[in-house]
This record gives structure tokens, sequence and C-alpha cells, in this order.
């Protein structure tokens, strides 16, 4: 279960669309052209984008971003305002500082350089001052956004100052002098120098903005031995890199390869060498998850589902067999922590799902395939996916996945939202009779059984009965029925309610028999059965298994009804 | 074995902790030599023995479970306790849960079962004529009384191991059928050149992984 050596290989299939390590894509607002002198030349190139009436800056490939939490670090050839050019609409005084430490580096890197636009950079840093800002009148919104550097000789080329040949040795030269001590990686196991701090991951909802920690030593007790930072735990600057790649090109929001829900982050990719294979398992395995609506994507779930249980898929030959991973991650301020981790045959994790799907089928045929998500707002209050208990979603995601028994909760929180909303739907009966399949052992079929002789079920289909002959009795006009005023007590104590609603459904009883004398007839013969089977048992509350028995039995009996 | 020992253990949860994953812990899938070592220590163990894992057999499905606890932030540093030791007073050593409290989550392993096959080389510390079958005379002796220096654990104090020690000539339970790639794990510490961390490449085969005889670099 390594899942940084898993990432680490989704990094290595990705190949030539991968940026070279030691770059990343970082959102730059404005380029500042120079000349030799390294004087600006005119007022700097805005290089931001408008998307949907937003205007927002545009992803570029720079020398990658040196970690900072509240020390003082400058990145290389760019930078936010305050390091680059010293000026920062926040008051407090670090600008300056900050500015210096970014002058400090550049002049140090590129003192003895010979390139022309290193040149004019290194005049740059040394001539720039913050008045300059003003004096040439640049515009405000510059302040605090990331700027890059492009020198007047390159214009034709359209290429930045770190883009240059010489620039880019540089960087290698200084990020191998930054690199650390060599130790053997835990992630590749080859002696190579580790990286001390590990990149943000950003992207995840409800960590901080400026990003988590997957891999963090930031507290006393996390460090052993008198060990301090990445010395706990040694992953090579390669594979750190790497992995922190994959997070969060997987946590980006358009990937369709996550989703983010109730408090998790579920990630999910697939390990084959063919890329339309990838492709295919990994937008499945998006319909499934995320689908609210129906749409033709579920369509082809369906199909695929059903070809799947027919082995004739092709994401299912035994020769094309590949991996999936299932990643699902929580957020707890800085830090992100794992609550499951799954690395299996495709073919098994999508079998378990399709068990999954099977034992949660309520009618004969499969007719939609609920997705992940819908299934979790379910157990949610006022079905709002921010009301999803974070801990029950993570362990049934697991009992899936990993073909475990359903956990307990899921059952008393449905229970409880069903009495709560008063609203049973075909999801709910679903989740319901997977657990008590799974769980329980009963043999549920998808249709009313006669031969169930639990008592929740039995007083389920009673109490169907009552609200039958209830609704039959006012000629269908009754518009509360005894589901809305005594579904709770009676589904866990039926020993108070039933002798009253016994008492009810016999005078409505009376009533329909002037009227529709057969069906008068045909309820009563029913309700006598069903007594029958419960008698001398009234005075016992209900167990949890037979309070879920009993809305099942409901549904059923109420279903043969209509 | 003449030369060796099975130690049958168990317990109802276990975190052999990833190096990587110390604050918001994340458990291997399978004990680890070092957390195998440490429970043999914790039966017997004198300065003579160094104990060498060969094999370990997981006998029960690997299962993980997410758990939420308090835990505290920062340690007593050492410096703290030498200066309490030289004023003799130890009223400055305080370390108050309920301040530093932080909530942090784990993946631990639930309802585990292991064999472990050890055997005892002696330490440069060793005295010659004391010969290793004595020393595990006493391990085995103290292993079926049950006789431990302290509570083994199994990878954290707050899971404490059964152990029962699996006789010459006794069948032992079987190994789970999987075999899997664990990937890089934890070989152990090694305490003699600067603790630094040792790996070995783990391979489930058949429910048992095989522990290379020496992974010291």
């Amino acid at each position: 279960m390594s899942f940084l050596a898993a990432l680490v290989r989704a990094y290595e299939q990705l190949g030539e669309t991968a940026p070279p390590h030691g770059y990343a894509n970082e959102r730059i607002s404005f380029e500042i052209v120079l000349r030799s002198d390294g004087s600006p030349a005119g007022p700097p190139i805005d290089r931001r984008v408008a998307t949907d009436k937003k205007i927002r800056s545009s992803l570029m490939l720079v020398p990658q971003s040196i970690k900072r939490t509240s020390g003082i670090a400058s990145n290389f050839l760019w930078d936010k305002s305050s390091y680059a050019l010293g000026i920062s609409a926040i008051t407090e005084k670090r600008s300056d500082i900050e500015h210096a430490a970014f002058v400090k580096l550049h002049r140090s890197a590129l003192k003895d350089t010979l390139d022309e636009g290193l040149q004019a950079f290194h005049n740059f840093v040394c001539r720039w001052h913050v008045e300059d800002f003003f004096l040439f009148g640049w515009p405000l919104e510059m302040v605090d956004q990331n700027v890059v550097f492009s020198w007047l000789g390159d214009r034709e080329k359209q290429i930045c100052i770190h883009d240059r040949t010489e620039a880019q040795a540089i960087w290698r030269r200084l990020s191998l002098e930054r690199a650390g001590k060599r130790a053997v990686c835990l992630v590749t196991g080859k002696r190579e120098p580790f990286a001390r701090l590990h990149p943000s991951i950003k992207g995840v909802q409800g960590a901080q903005p400026s990003g988590a920690s997957l891999v963090s030593f930031n507290l006393d007790a996390s460090c052993s031995y008198g060990h301090e930072q990445g010395d706990n735990a040694p992953i090579s600057e390669f594979a750190t890199y790497a992995y922190a790649y994959s997070l969060n090109k997987l946590l980006e929001t358009d990937s369709r390869r996550q989703i983010q829900i109730g408090g998790l982050a579920i990630l999910y990719w697939a390990e084959a060498k063919n890329a339309a294979v990838r492709a295919k398992s990994e937008s499945l395995f998006n319909t499934l998850v995320t689908e609210h609506e129906w749409t033709s994507d579920s369509d082809d779930l369906l199909k695929e589902i059903d070809a799947i249980n027919y082995q004739s898929s092709e994401l299912i030959k035994p020769e094309g067999r590949f991996k999936f991973c299932i990643f699902v991650l929580s957020p707890n301020s800085s830090r992100l922590s794992v609550r499951f981790f799954l690395e299996d045959n495709f073919e098994t994790i999508f079998l378990r799902y399709c068990r999954h799907i099977r034992e949660m089928q309520v009618g004969p045929t499969l007719k939609e395939v609920v997705s992940i998500k819908r299934l979790l707002v379910e157990i949610a209050a006022h079905k709002d996916a921010s009301n999803i208990p974070t801990k029950l979603a993570g362990e049934w995601l697991q009992s899936i996945f990993l073909d475990e028994r359903y956990p307990l909760t899921l059952l008393t929180t449905i229970i409880r939202r069903i009495r709560a909303e008063k609203e049973i739907n075909t999801t709910r009966i679903g989740i319901i009779k997977s657990i008590l399949i799974r769980n329980f052992g009963i043999d549920l079929g998808v249709e009313l059984k006669l031969d169930i002789f639990d008592l929740g079920y039995i007083f389920g289909r009673l109490f169907a009965v009552y609200e039958y002959a209830q609704i039959a009795s006012s000629d269908g006009r009754a518009k509360n029925t005894i589901f809305d005023s005594y579904f709770a007590a009676a589904s866990s104590a039926p020993a108070k309610i039933f002798p009253l609603l016994h008492q009810k459904a016999l005078h409505r009883l009376d009533k329909l028999r002037s009227v529709r004398p057969s069906t008068a007839v045909f309820l009563q013969s029913k309700i006598a059965y069903l007594s029958n089977m419960s008698i001398n048992t009234y005075a016992l509350p209900l167990d949890i298994k037979n309070q879920a028995l009993f809305i099942i039995g409901y549904f059923y009996q109420k279903d043969e009804f209509f | 074995m003449a030369f060796g020992v099975r130690l049958l253990v168990s317990g109802e949860f276990a975190c052999f902790t990833r190096p990587e994953m110390k604050v918001e812990r994340v458990s291997y899938d399978v004990m680890t030599p070092s957390a195998a070592r440490g429970v043999l220590e914790a039966i017997y163990w004198t300065p003579a023995v160094r104990w060498q894992i060969s094999a370990i057999h997981i006998l029960k499905p690997i299962r993980f479970q997410s758990i939420r606890r308090n835990e505290v932030a920062h340690k007593i540093s050492s410096r703290a306790i030498r200066h309490a030791m030289r004023i003799r007073s130890i009223e400055s050593l305080v370390l108050d849960p309920s301040v530093d409290r932080q909530q942090r989550a784990s993946l631990v392993l639930v309802d585990v079962s292991y064999i472990i096959d050890a055997f005892i080389t002696t330490s440069a510390l060793s005295n010659v004529e004391f010969q290793i079958s004595k020393h595990l005379a006493i391990f085995r002796r103290r292993a079926r009384k049950g006789q431990c220096f302290h509570q083994p654990y199994l990878g954290m104090r707050e899971f404490p191991a059964r152990f029962t020690l699996i006789e010459k000539d006794e069948f032992a339970p079987r190994s789970i059928p999987d075999s899997e790639d664990l990937g890089i794990m934890l070989y152990d510490v090694d305490h003699d050149n600067g603790r630094q961390s040792v790996w070995f490449h783990a391979k489930l085969v058949h429910g048992i992984v095989h522990i290379p005889g020496s992974c010291w670099p």
C-alpha cells in the first residue's frame, strides 16, 4: 500500500507531458521586459486571460517554487511583487526584506554570467528601487501578483529569461547545491539527495489555501532520534517532485479524476501503459462517482456494467490487466490525512462495485446506477452535501471498494434520516437492503417476499396495509396518512402504536365495506393474516435489524398495492 | 529450529507507522522487522543478545481502519530533562495535553496476528562461553510463562500484543494465501551509524514476508 510509490509511477506514466524535474506551472500575471542595461522597456505586459467574465492569471512554466511558510526564501527569476519589486499592498514592512533576499540571490547567482539576458537581469536587480514602480506608473493590479521577466533581445522568440539555456543551467546548478545530503530514498530505493521540506499540495477543499502537506514533520512530536524535518524519512528530490506533481494534477478541478465531497477528497487513477485504456477506465469511474443527473455517460456506464458482468468488456480482459488506484484524503488544517488507499486490479475493484449495485437493487431490472455522490448525499441532513458525516462516508466507501461489511452506523443514520424527513426513496431502500444482505445475511429479493417471517418485516407490511385502508376509505383524498403521523413510533416500538392503528383500520374498513366491499374483505383478510403472524409479540421494541426490515416490508407491500 | 524461535503475536489494533507519515499516521501493511524485534526484546534481552528476524507470517487478512485521536504536538526536550537532573527537581518538566492538544487521524491495522521467525546472534559485547542456545532457552522459558520486561506492543504502546510461544514440533497456524509486492519497507534504524533508517524491498509471498539477512549498507 505504498501510495507515494503509486503516485511516482503515475508521474512517470505521463512521460513527455509532465514538466521536467525542477520546473512547475505557476499562475503568472505580468511580464516585465528589460533592456540590456537593466531598465524596464515600457510598461509590463499583462499575461492574464479573460475566461467567463473573470480575469485569471495564466499558467506558465517557471523554475519550481521554493517552499516558504514563515521564512524568507526567494524564487529564481520570478516571484510575487513583494520579492521581485519590493512592493506589496499589505502594510507590514517585510517586502523590503523579501526584496533584499531576491536581490541577494540573483546577485550571487548571476554575478559572473556572460549571457546577455541574464546580465540585463543582473543590472535590473542592482538598479531597481521601490519608488520606480510609481515613477513608471505601473498598474496597481500588479501588486501582490506573480511576475516574470524577459529581455528585449528575446522579443521575437517570445521566451522569458528563465527559459534561456544559460538560465536553465544555472538553475540546475542551484538546485543541486540546495539538495540535501544523500540517503536511500524510501520510495525508489536509490541513494540520492533527499528533500528536506516537502511541497504543498493545493486543491483540497477544507485545507488551508496556501496548500497542505502530505508528508510533514513540523511538530516536535513527530521527529524521532533527533532527526529534523526530512531526515526523519528520506525521500529523494525526484520522488518528492513526482508525487507532488501527480497529486496536484489529480486535484485540478477539471482533471475528472477526483471528487471532493463530505470532507473527503477521493482521487482515482489507472496504471496502464495504454493511454486509451487509462482514459476509458478513468472516465468510467468518474461517471460512477460524480454523476448527479442521468446523462448519456450514465447510459455508457450501465452498458459497461452489463458488459463486465457478462465478461465481454475489453477492460477486464485477462491479458490487459491493469491496476487502478483509489486514494482518499481528508484535510486537517495544514496537513492531509490518508483515509484509505487501494491499489488493485481494475477488474476486482469494478466487480466489487457491481456487487454493491446488485445488493442495492430494488426493482427487478437495473434501471439506473446511483453515483457515489448521490449515495453520500442521502445520508446528509436535508440532503445537503455539506452535512455529510465524513467518517461514515469514508468507512462506507472503504467497505464498498474493499469488499468488507458495511459500517452499522450507516444503517442507523439512514433510518434516522427516513424518520426525520419522512421520505423513503429507492436509493434509501437500496442502501438498507445492501446492509441487510451483506451484514446480516438476509436474503432479500427484489420484490415482496412472502416467506420472510421476521417481526420487523411483518409489522412493516401490516403498516402498509393499514395505510392502504386509510387511503382507500377516504377515496384517495387523505393527504396525511398514518405514515406521516405514526411512522417513527411504529417502526421502533410497535407495541404502543399498533393496537391504536388496528382500531382505526377497523373503523375505516367499516366505512369501506359499504362502498367497496370486495376491497374491504381483501384488506381484512390480509390484516388478519399478518396480525396472526405477529401475535403475542407486540410487547417488544424492535432491534435495529427489525427496524430496517420494517421499512423494507412497508415499501414492498405498498409497492404491491400500487 | 534449534537456533530459532517462533512466536505467535496478536492484537486488536496495530500501527507500524510509516516514517514519512508520522503526523497523520499511516501504518505499513505488515509488521516491520523493527517492530518484531521490539516484541522479542520486550520478552528477553541482554546486551549480548542481538535479535535477527528471518520471516514474518501473516495469519489474518490485512484490514485498515481510520481513527481520530487527540495527541500532543511537543516533546519535553532532552535539554530540559538534563537540567532537571542537574537541579534535582522535576517541577519544570511539564507537558499539559489539555493545552497542547492536536486532533490527528491514524490509519491503523485491525485484528492482526503474526508469527515471528527469529534467531539470535551475539553482539560485540558477548561473553563467548555463554552460548546462543542458552539465550534461546531463556527466551523460550520466559515466553512460555508469559514473562516480559514490559508489555510487548504492535508498533505503538497503546496497542498491546498477546504472545504465545510455538514449540519446536508444534504445528503453526496457516498464513493467508495472498502474495503482494509491498514496496520498500523500514528494516530497522541503524543506531550505530547516526540513527539512519535502513530499508529493504518487502514482498509478501503466500502470506510470508522473508526478511533479508542483512540490509545494513
